[in-house]
């Protein structure tokens, strides 16, 4: 009897072999995590005490919660540009609304029926016209910031904002911050509903071939709009929460959630092409470029150059990654 | 000095403003059109008509050539370009029409210039938190937005008065002036500086008032631009405050301005429109901050040195 396989425990194997290439990536992606804490901490010790820590956990957050359907998007083959102004509109409607029919509640209906609305919007041209992701996404980005110029010269902002967005950015329960509880609920069930759920499986089927996984019976229409809707939702959501934070919704405030997230999702060993990766990976990301952000920071660089490493840093992980997954 | 022969009036004046997108543009579009409707200044003027182009410079350059051939005396530009309008207000100005820039201003010399002295506001900002913190310890500067000129001017200005005093070092980030990218920047700022003296910040400084009461850091002597969230939180935590900002009634100085030299009166082609400093003891509700209004109102809609003066009302529609 002969066998192809080796016998188990062999001295020729080594440790990092014995993973699948998915599991390799995201083991990667924690050591590149944990490469930057040290770095951090070797910049300085406040790294290690928990108030700073704190800050950095809300502000993986807002990040985070992005990274949900971009990581979605991405594992499917697509990608979701309309994030900044999806932000930006949820949270001036958001707060105006719920300031005008007195009900902080009106907030978070508006922030399901901005998501839910974008991203049906996306999976019609994504999905139904077949247009290209990147362009047509971007192009609802404009759409959206379009809008948001509209209503804030018809309507003056508010200064109110819903006591219970403030709570979920800046309020703790028992020294946790609120916000990262948020995310680690949410994070639990995205992973669960990629290694579990039919709605996972269908995914990675999408990303994959798409072609094969209508020959299988996996309804295209159903995963796109549900992918978008989820990313929508998730933007929306965000930006709620960042209104919270800095107790005002103003105009241009989701521009800088565009490329981070995507960032977040490649650093955590999901492949851009589609079909490959996780969530799991993704939180890795989402720490990692938050850490990078504050590290920077705190060395008192100037702006310049501040925003050269930056970007030689994840062009070089993200370098590092794609060789990997050839 | 621009000296015209005096011209009866009333006056036919245009207003092309390149963008309207944020608070700022917003109030000063209504703050233009409340003053041409002042007593005051209404009786000089005969037509007032505005045009946005989008922040589009071929689309300025188009709207005010019409503004040419739609006869109009005086033209007043807030320009989406520097450099980009210089023919076409030359071409404005051979034809006879005066022109009037302000806020973002042109570099033809055929124009008249109006704007705030940005380096002059860097520095009095700069003296305020030396004197506050008696020329010693670290001053956190959160800056605007790198590589504008706008930003190096604020940043000249204040560094030019810190390196006098060998005790005071800086720390310098930058905000990007928005309100969210001040207050994260703050914040990490603050999670590894524990020594901060002084806080010099610039449009957005809510942020990083903001971001001093998220962390519970002691509160420190601090500066800000005109920004409403800012002084209401500075006169409820008695923070001592300095207040410094481009006021959105620049338009209504313009104005003036255009119908003074159409009037025959002589006029400097540059002019800096004098800084109206606000320190915490100062600040009176209802007068230049506005508890019932939004975190993002520009609160100084009146220029009292140049006779501008805009009630509220007119600004907040």
């Amino acid at each position: 009897m002969t066998s192809a396989v080796p016998p188990e425990g062999e001295a020729a194997t080594p440790l990092l072999a014995r993973f699948s290439p998915r599991t390799q990536r995201v083991l990667l992606s924690y050591v590149i995590l944990l490469a930057i804490y040290v770095c951090c901490v070797a910049v300085s010790r406040d790294f290690l005490t928990w108030s700073t820590m704190r800050l950095q956990l809300v502000q993986a957050t807002f990040i985070g919660l992005i990274t949900i359907g971009e990581t979605f998007a991405i594992l499917i083959g697509q990608i979701d540009l309309s994030v900044p102004w999806t932000i930006t509109l949820s949270a001036v409607l958001g707060t105006n609304l719920s300031a005008l029919y007195g009900h902080q509640w009106v907030a978070f209906a508006v922030v399901i029926l901005i998501g839910g609305a974008v991203g049906l919007l996306n999976t019609l041209g994504v999905y139904v016209l077949r247009v290209h992701s990147l362009i047509w996404t971007l192009s609802v980005n404009l759409l959206l910031q379009g809008v948001a110029l509209i209503y804030t010269n018809a309507v003056a902002p508010t200064t109110h904002i819903p006591a219970l967005a403030r709570f979920l950015a800046l309020g703790s329960v028992s020294g946790v911050p609120m916000a990262f509880v948020v995310w680690a609920f949410f994070s639990a069930l995205t992973i669960l509903a990629l290694t579990r759920f039919r709605f996972g499986r269908y995914i990675y089927a999408i990303g994959n071939r798409q072609t094969t996984a209508l020959l299988s019976g996996v309804p295209l229409g159903r995963v796109h709009a549900l992918v978008f809707v989820l990313s929508g939702l998730g933007a929306a959501f965000v930006g709620l929460m960042l209104s919270g934070y800095s107790s005002q919704a103003y105009l241009g405030m989701g521009n800088d959630y565009l490329l981070p997230p995507i960032a977040a999702v490649v650093i955590g060993g999901t492949r851009l092409s589609g079909g490959d990766g996780g969530y799991f990976g993704s939180i890795a990301g989402a720490l990692t470029v938050v850490f990078l952000q504050a590290m920077l920071i705190t060395l008192n660089v100037s702006e310049g150059s501040r925003q050269v490493v930056f970007g030689a840093i994840l062009l070089s992980l993200a370098f590092l990654f794609l060789k990997r997954g050839r | 000095m621009i000296h015209r022969a005096a011209k009866p009036g009333p006056y036919k004046i245009a207003f092309s403003n390149s963008y309207f997108g944020n608070n700022w543009r917003t109030e000063m579009l209504n703050i233009a059109r409340a003053y041409v409707k002042q007593p005051a200044v209404a009786k000089y003027i005969s037509r007032f008509e505005i045009q946005n182009s989008g922040n589009d410079v071929a689309q300025e350059v188009a709207q005010i050539r019409q503004m040419i051939l739609g006869g109009y005396d005086a033209i007043v530009v807030d320009g989406a370009s520097p450099s980009g309008l210089d023919s076409v207000i030359d071409q404005a100005v051979r034809q006879g029409i005066l022109v009037v820039a302000f806020d973002n201003t042109v570099t033809t010399h055929e124009a008249i210039n109006i704007n705030e002295n940005q380096y002059e506001m860097g520095r009095l900002w700069a003296e305020f938190l030396a004197k506050e913190t008696g020329g010693k310890g670290k001053i956190l500067m959160v800056r605007g937005l790198a590589g504008t000129t706008v930003d190096n001017d604020q940043g000249d200005g204040a560094l030019a008065v810190f390196k006098k005093y060998p005790g005071i070092s800086t720390v310098q980030v930058y905000g990007n002036w928005d309100v969210g990218v001040n207050q994260k920047v703050t914040a990490d700022a603050l999670a590894t500086n524990h020594d901060i003296a002084g806080v010099w910040a610039t449009e957005g400084a809510t942020g990083a008032l903001q971001a001093f009461l998220q962390v519970n850091a002691t509160l420190v002597p601090m500066t800000s631009e005109s920004d409403n969230g800012f002084m209401m939180l500075a006169t409820q935590h008695k923070l001592p405050a300095l207040v410094i900002g481009q006021s959105p009634a620049l338009v209504a100085t313009a104005i003036r301005a255009a119908i003074a030299v159409l009037a025959g009166q002589p006029l400097p082609r540059d002019a800096n429109i004098p800084l109206n400093p606000v320190t915490t003891e100062q600040m009176k509700a209802g007068v230049n901050y506005f508890p019932n209004l939004p975190n993002s109102f520009v609160t100084n809609i009146s220029i009292p040195q140049c006779d501008v003066s805009i009630p509220v009302d007119a600004v907040v529609k």
